[in-house]
């Protein structure tokens, strides 16, 4: 895949996920924007909160604007697939909308992921896209390995009960409400057979660890893809995580095809 | 999942929301729009808890002298125009804008679970953190 290709799926991907945002009801104009500020563990939200930003973008006007800059520079880069202006706009508008989302949600949830795929195509010399998009890769497989690597520093990975504890503390208020659902007899299940979630648990963490394969070699890209998805379907049913805007980070494992003229660059 | 073990005296809590005199599965909402509701409520219930100011007031207020970074810290960690009115306010209006409901009244347990041997979970205790009724 060139360049091209690979823009084209990763704004595509994006457009998708701004509908899915705009009928969530997540986007910055439907929302009201809560009271409560959550600085915890982010450092860049700090400056938000000390120079107001987050007071400035409450004003509704602000929000539209924020949200019509989000699509109309996700289309232009479709259809303009050579600029490099709107995936800029596009990467600087998502920046902004992420942080102030997250202000909203109270919380950090694990999507990052959303960050990441659209900054390789704001630049338009060849070498810092073929940089930053392998920077972008080896991030990925940076993430889950060192998360593999967390559950054995922290010792999670030697209890037990890891799982069936992640479960009850996790899922808890997905359970009381839903006896019924599918999802809560999984868990119920899982919470049961204890060896059979630490053995799903222990899973888990290997898959993590083969992310180191990525550091190594370009080969099973998409093999790691397909765990990638595996890893987070599985955490959805059991652990009701949810996924849809971290997933696009799996952008980074298409094949790039090597085309940089180091001649004339 | 989390990468180190719970601990056993953890305990397993949730927050239950009865809205006009009825309880409120925030589930059947859509699921982001479930996730800022719950996730508000629990960063409030924690912050009630303390008296509207984060953990890291404290640990930053002992170590730094400086005026201005003071003033951050307090801008950042204390939120001292938070109450039980101006977060029941906002989450009547966010609640009736996404349910198309009138709400008259909003109360908000923290409820402390455990699971029975059936692996069903069973309220241990529960604690009224909101209570506000609306005209």
């Amino acid at each position: 895949m060139n360049k091209k290709n690979i823009k084209q799926i990763v704004f595509i991907s994006y457009l998708v996920i701004l509908v899915y945002k705009y009928f969530s009801s997540t986007l910055l104009s439907q929302q009201t924007h809560p009271p409560l500020l959550y600085p915890n563990l982010n450092i860049l939200y700090w400056t938000f909160i000390i120079s107001d930003l987050t007071d400035i973008f409450n004003y509704q006007w602000i929000k539209y604007l924020l949200d019509i800059s989000l699509f109309t520079s996700c289309i232009l880069t479709l259809v303009n697939i050579k600029s490099n202006i709107y995936p800029i706009i596009f990467s600087v508008s998502l920046w902004f909308y992420q942080f102030l989302y997250f202000s909203i949600v109270a919380y950090q949830p694990f999507a990052i992921g959303l960050l990441f795929p659209c900054l390789p195509f704001i630049f338009k010399s060849e070498i810092k896209f073929f940089i930053t998009y392998n920077f972008g890769r080896y991030f990925l497989c940076w993430l889950y390995f060192f998360a593999g690597v967390l559950k054995i520093i922290n010792q999670g990975i030697f209890n037990i009960n890891q799982l069936t504890d992640s479960i009850k503390v996790s899922a808890a208020d997905f359970i009381f409400y839903n006896p019924n659902h599918i999802k809560t007899q999984i868990m119920a299940f899982l919470i049961e057979n204890i060896y059979l979630s630490y053995s799903l648990f222990i899973s888990a963490v290997i898959i993590e660890l083969t992310f180191f394969i990525g550091f190594l070699t370009k080969k099973y890209d998409l093999h790691l893809a397909v765990l990638f998805l595996t890893f987070h379907l599985i955490n959805y049913q059991i652990l009701d995580l949810p996924f849809i805007n971290h997933a696009i980070i799996v952008t980074f494992f298409l094949p790039l095809k090597n085309s940089l003229n180091y001649s004339s660059s | 999942m989390y990468s180190y073990p719970i601990p056993k005296e953890a305990e397993i809590i949730i927050h239950r929301i009865i809205v006009n005199e009825k309880e409120l599965n925030t589930f059947q909402l859509l699921k982001e729009e479930g996730d800022v509701v719950r996730a508000n409520i629990i960063r409030y219930s924690y912050l009630k808890k303390n008296s509207f100011k984060d953990k890291f007031h404290g640990i930053f207020e002992k170590k730094i002298s400086n005026q201005y970074l003071l003033k951050i810290n307090d801008k950042l960690f204390n939120y001292k125009n938070l109450d039980e009115a101006v977060f029941g306010n906002w989450l009547r209006d966010y609640l009736q804008s996404h349910y198309k409901h009138s709400i008259e009244s909003i109360k908000i347990y923290e409820t402390t679970l455990m699971f029975t041997k059936e692996q069903r979970p069973l309220i241990l205790k529960e604690v009224l953190i909101l209570n506000k009724k609306y005209e």
